[in-house]
């Protein structure tokens, strides 16, 4: 992750995953999860499985880069485990960890915000929730933009960003003063920026009783068949622990 | 229409704020290498929502839209359930502690305390529940734990201070005004 900058979403275009319902793969997701519980023979065959979808899916790429980013708690726990437990206890926890952290990845590498506010509104989300997330997503960029500016006006006025520290203890009052320095007039310019938005909604009737959403998301026989074989996989995992 | 919990301006503000507390956790970092240091900016902002719509809930819908955001940005290394349910953990333990005690700059800083706390203890209890011994947890987590006490009291005082700035400057007139 850069820390000068944002990392912008990166939705995996040519998946066949795109075609899908978010909601179809927010179960696909928590049911690999769930597996993370499973003893080894079964964690394996779910791992197997989830990792040919990943290629088949074509975002074997962004889930190889999000373990890469944890890559040295995953070696220095498979370590210890191996040197305190056994090498097979390794291997479980190593491999329960790799799916857990990697299973979202086929929300997120395959669904846009504005999918996912759909799929919301279709589980029950109110609409003004679901408007609100939007909202926040399609805010980001604003809101960084307007952070990097409070930090360049104040560099400009000779405020100068804290040192480096290393311990706790050698923290001052001061890193603190500069924080708040900064957070007060981002938070009048997120105030405002809310303000304007929900006049702006309020403007365009979003608050009508007669409000319809003008795109309603539907299972498809794809969706079914997933849905079903992550069923028969999990379900026959469970049964064989 | 029936009456609704957060006014549109209410939910906006929460989404907008989520959006705040990404960000700040991206671009806007104190230059201190220790686990849970990004808690100073992330409960300040937290404590500093829940002090602006001043509902329960308020700070836990920042955490799910901000965890939901972060899981889509990429940020946290352990994959985005761990980030949806630590952002989300943040939110609530700030939410719990600003409905239980009554507000002043003592009850921020423990809401910030608590919720950065709660960031950690979603972790350990992910940990747990993939079967990692309880002795290696004790061992790795006690001086994460330690450090997220501290940056939570920082960052649940830094909230209580700008509150305090925002209510002296009227920002809470204006923003009676809009609700």
């Amino acid at each position: 992750m850069p820390r000068d900058g944002m990392r912008r979403p990166l939705v995996v275009q040519d998946s066949f995953l795109r075609q899908i319902d978010p909601r179809t793969k927010i179960a696909l997701a928590v049911a690999t999860s769930a597996a993370a519980g499973l003893p080894l023979p079964s964690l394996a065959l779910v791992a197997a499985c989830f990792v040919g979808l990943l290629v088949v899916a074509d975002v074997a790429r962004p889930a190889a880069a999000q373990l890469w980013r944890g890559r040295l708690w995953f070696a220095v726990l498979f370590l210890l485990d191996w040197v305190f437990v056994s090498l097979a206890f390794a291997a479980l926890i190593t491999l329960r960890l790799a799916l857990l952290t990697s299973s979202c990845i086929l929300i997120f590498a395959t669904t846009t915000p504005d999918e996912l506010r759909l799929a919301g509104e279709r589980l029950g989300l109110p609409p003004r929730l679901a408007f609100a997330f939007a909202t926040a997503f399609g805010s980001l960029g604003l809101m960084e933009r307007e952070w990097r500016g409070i930090l360049e006006a104040q560099q400009a006025r000779g405020i100068e960003s804290a040192p480096a520290r290393t311990h706790w203890w050698e923290l001052r009052g001061a890193d603190l003063t500069r924080v708040a320095a900064l957070v007060m007039p981002a938070i009048v310019l997120a105030t405002q920026h809310a303000w304007a938005i929900s006049e702006a909604a309020a403007a365009r009737g979003f608050e009508s009783p007669e409000r319809r959403a003008y795109r309603v998301l539907r299972l498809r026989p794809v969706d079914h068949a997933l849905l079903a074989a992550t069923a028969l996989l999990l379900g026959t995992s469970f049964l064989l622990r | 229409m029936g009456r609704t919990y957060f006014s549109t301006f209410e939910l906006l503000l929460l989404a907008v704020f989520a959006a705040l507390v990404v960000v700040g956790n991206v671009a806007l970092r104190l230059p201190v290498k220790l686990p849970g240091h990004s808690g100073v900016v992330w409960m300040a902002l937290l404590v500093i929502v829940r002090g602006m719509v001043p509902k329960l809930g308020a700070a836990s819908c920042v955490g799910v839209f901000s965890g939901l955001l972060a899981a889509f940005v990429g940020v946290g290394d352990k994959g985005g359930l761990d980030t949806l349910l630590s952002y989300t953990a943040a939110g609530a333990g700030v939410d719990l502690i600003s409905g239980l005690l009554p507000s002043g700059a003592l009850t921020c800083a423990v809401a910030g305390l608590v919720g950065n706390l709660a960031k950690l203890g979603v972790k350990v209890l992910l940990e747990l529940w993939i079967g990692i011994p309880t002795g290696f947890l004790v061992v790795g987590r006690t001086y994460p734990a330690l450090t997220h006490t501290v940056f939570g009291l920082a960052g649940g005082y830094l909230g209580a201070l700008v509150l305090a700035a925002l209510r002296r400057a009227g920002f809470f007139a204006y923003l009676a005004a809009r609700r």
